[in-house]
């Protein structure tokens, strides 16, 4: 049975590229999309996917302070954040905060599949 | 990844930042809130541009939301930022055009690019990440160590693929990843220093685990990691003491290691002699390197320093092979054999100790019968010992047999032709028992099996001579024979002082050495036919050996004072005297040779026996 994934970034650019990636592989499959953090926190709370892809800098709630939230509600939450070049000090803000792990753009598929499977497969 | 298919969204999604962001700019915003959507907006291009691996788009959108986050993060706004900004977005734009019509960045005003992308150096932008990690710090609760009182069992090495886009933080998830399989008692480097950005890639983990390949396996797999390696740490012993008390060494690299060093020693020289004109830190600097370099000479000289101990087997072994051959009995007695020379004089011993006890069984020591029917015992007693005295030793072979027939060596030198009669009648014993290391010498007709061919001797003598050693014998009828060898214990840097003379280049040892002198005229005398150079109210024999006249003299320090001119004195060097070949080493009053600045070589002398060759003095052989 696929692993079901919520995707969030504000951009539609990006949100359309990752979904590209994971639905060529019928590991995961894409339950919904977010594009602030609010939105992440609410669409986690309804869906409950098994794994999130955050974008970092996203208006009204950013992906570091939605991170954890999401963990507050279920400290199982698999969170992997997705940052750009330059922001070194967020993912690392990212990962003190709970992230378990993270992609930097461009993204190749092998690697954003790899980065999830691994974080899927650790307990 | 092909990115051809996502072009058209690209550029609609960056086009509607681009006329939002200018719509910002124009306001001169100070809302923070407004500050905050501008920057939202370059960074989503930012990433977009990184996506489509727009490379120009992505520099120049990064230089931009750098100053953009400086002035999210409360900094003012400095004058020009805000100009620079809307340029941006034109040249943004004027990319996203050529994107569009070429399906490539190539602009035409690729020069002006260039120059504006510099231009934002201008503005400083390095405090936005500090406050980040400032933020961090605070809030890093998961990523601790565990407690200190657990001992490591494994060390984990891993190596982050250099490609990796941000290494620091992959390491971090390593660690927190590990945390939850195993215990981490330490980390190199530590997490506060990856955080601070000094990070390499290659991280040590030192964990107690009892899964060490299943962990191995883990971290091999993990994201971005290379090579992860698991050695076992070893509990450390109770006592502190040294694992390794000692290494065992072949020799060669030992006289590599002695050799190299006084090259180095050699260079140094040269490089202080060529830095005479430089500047003074420079001939500091130089200055401090000799006494390291004489520390590592004498620590190198001190590691090469054996004991006679395998020497002495070996003379036990012969004389036991001996012993059976010529039916006598005969026993070794060493004192001081703990007592400990450099291995290559050693080496350079074995050959003239075996002859010389070769000599004490096959001359000396007679048959037990002979020696009982004298009252002696049977059994021979041959008797070595090793002195130390001062930076020599002094090394004596004995044997209680028959003694050397001290008028049979008079007549053998007359026979010989060696001196004239009259010069050989009044030699004293000591001086006739010397003749008997010349070349060819014995007194047996018969060639020994043993020895004797004549040539033994003078080869012992040569050896040790060339060691920069001396050997006299001694006798007595009935009694017994005493070979006894002085030799300098280490081979040392001997302080030289250098010259020329007649052309050549000779050494003295600095404590051959009475004085220089300057002479003139009035300096010297010619009394008897001899030359005689006047010093301080005393008269010295000018001796054969320096140049006729000159304008300097060394006084040679010995007994009988003697004065060699020189033609020009160089200075005093510091070199280890190297031994000169079996051919020259026959000349006594040469000590060796040493290798001077310049590479030429300066033949050592030996004061004393100048003096008393060229001095005048009755006995030269």
């Amino acid at each position: 049975m696929a692993l079901r994934i919520l995707i969030v970034d504000d951009a539609l650019f990006m949100r359309t590229m990752i979904r590209d990636i994971l639905s060529n592989s019928n590991r995961y499959e894409v339950v919904g999309e977010a594009s602030n953090g609010q939105e992440a926190v609410d669409k986690y709370t309804e869906l409950h996917p098994d794994i999130i892809t955050m974008d970092i800098v996203m208006p009204v709630k950013d992906g570091i302070e939605a991170c954890r939230e999401i963990l507050k509600r279920d400290s199982s939450a698999k969170v992997v954040m997705c940052s750009a070049l330059g922001q070194e000090a967020l993912v690392i803000e990212s990962i003190a905060a709970g992230a378990k792990d993270f992609i930097v753009k461009p993204f190749s598929p092998e690697k954003v599949l790899k980065v999830l499977d691994t974080v899927i497969g650790g307990s | 990844m092909d990115t051809k298919g996502y072009t058209s969204l690209y550029l609609e999604e960056t086009r509607e930042h681009l006329s939002a962001l200018i719509s910002i700019l124009k306001e001169k915003p100070t809302d923070p809130e407004r500050i905050n959507e501008a920057f939202r907006h370059i960074h989503s291009i930012k990433g977009m541009a990184a996506s489509m691996s727009f490379e120009k788009s992505e520099a120049i959108a990064h230089k931009m939301e750098s100053i953009l986050g400086r002035w999210r993060s409360g900094d003012e706004i400095r004058s020009g930022e805000t100009l620079w900004c809307v340029k941006t977005c034109d040249y943004l734009s004027s990319l996203c055009d050529a994107i569009e019509s070429k399906g490539n960045e190539e602009i035409e005003v690729v020069k002006e690019l260039e120059s504006h992308i510099e231009e934002a150096s201008l503005f400083d932008s390095s405090q936005s990440h500090t406050k980040a990690i400032t933020s961090f710090e605070k809030k890093g609760e998961s990523i601790k160590k565990d407690s200190n009182n657990i001992k490591s069992t494994h060390k984990l090495h891993i190596e982050i693929d250099p490609k990796a886009p941000i290494p620091s933080a992959r390491a971090i998830i390593i660690f927190s990843l590990l945390k939850q399989k195993c215990i981490i008692t330490n980390m190199e480097p530590s997490i506060e220093t990856i955080q601070k950005g000094d990070f390499s890639g290659v991280a040590d983990f030192f964990i107690s685990t009892d899964n060490p390949k299943e962990l191995t396996i883990f971290a091999k797999n993990l994201p971005e990691i290379i090579s992860a390696t698991i050695s076992e740490i070893k509990e450390e012993t109770e006592e502190k003491g040294r694992l390794v008390k000692s290494i065992r060494v072949a020799s060669d690299l030992m006289d590599i290691l002695l050799a190299d060093t006084s090259d180095t020693i050699l260079l140094l020289s040269k490089l202080e002699e060529e830095a005479k004109s430089a500047p003074i830190k420079l001939r500091q600097i130089i200055e401090e390197l000799h006494p390291p370099l004489e520390h590592l000479f004498s620590q190198i000289l001190y590691a090469r320093l054996v004991p006679f101990d395998t020497l002495i087997e070996r003379l036990e072994k012969t004389i036991r092979e001996l012993c059976t051959r010529c039916n006598k009995k005969v026993k070794l007695k060493v004192e001081g054999q703990d007592e400990r020379v450099d291995r290559s004089m050693l080496e350079a011993l074995m050959d003239p100790f075996q002859h010389m006890i070769r000599n004490c069984l096959d001359h000396g020591i007679g048959t037990p019968e002979e020696r009982l029917k004298i009252g002696k015992p049977e059994e021979g007693t041959i008797s070595i010992e090793i002195q130390r005295i001062g930076d020599s030793m002094s090394i004596s072979i004995s044997d209680d047999g028959r003694g050397i027939d001290v008028s049979a060596v008079r007549e053998k030198a007359i026979t010989l032709g060696i001196l004239p009669p009259e010069k050989i009648n009044v030699m004293t014993d000591t001086e006739l028992l010397y003749l008997i290391t010349i070349p060819s010498f014995s007194t047996r007709e018969i060639v020994s099996e043993i020895s004797g061919r004549g040539v033994g001797m003078d080869v012992v003598r040569d050896r040790i001579e060339s060691m920069g050693g001396h050997l006299s014998i001694e006798t007595e009828k009935s009694k017994g024979t005493t070979f006894k060898l002085i030799i300098p214990s280490a081979l040392t840097l001997s302080n030289l002082l250098t010259f020329r003379c007649k052309g050549d280049i000779f050494a003295l040892p600095v404590s051959h050495v009475h004085a220089i002198v300057r002479i003139d005229e009035n300096s010297i005398k010619k009394i008897g036919g001899r030359v005689y150079i006047n010093m301080n109210d005393k008269t010295i024999p000018r001796l054969a050996f320096g140049s006729e006249s000159g304008e300097n003299a060394i006084i040679i320090n010995s007994e009988k004072k003697g004065a060699i001119i020189i033609d020009e004195l160089f200075g005093v060097e510091k070199s280890i005297i190297r031994p000169i070949g079996s051919i020259l080493g026959v000349i006594s009053e040469w000590n060796g040779a040493i290798t001077m600045k310049g590479e030429k070589i300066a033949i050592v002398l030996d004061g004393k026996s100048i003096v008393n060759r060229y001095g005048g003095g009755e006995i030269h052989v």
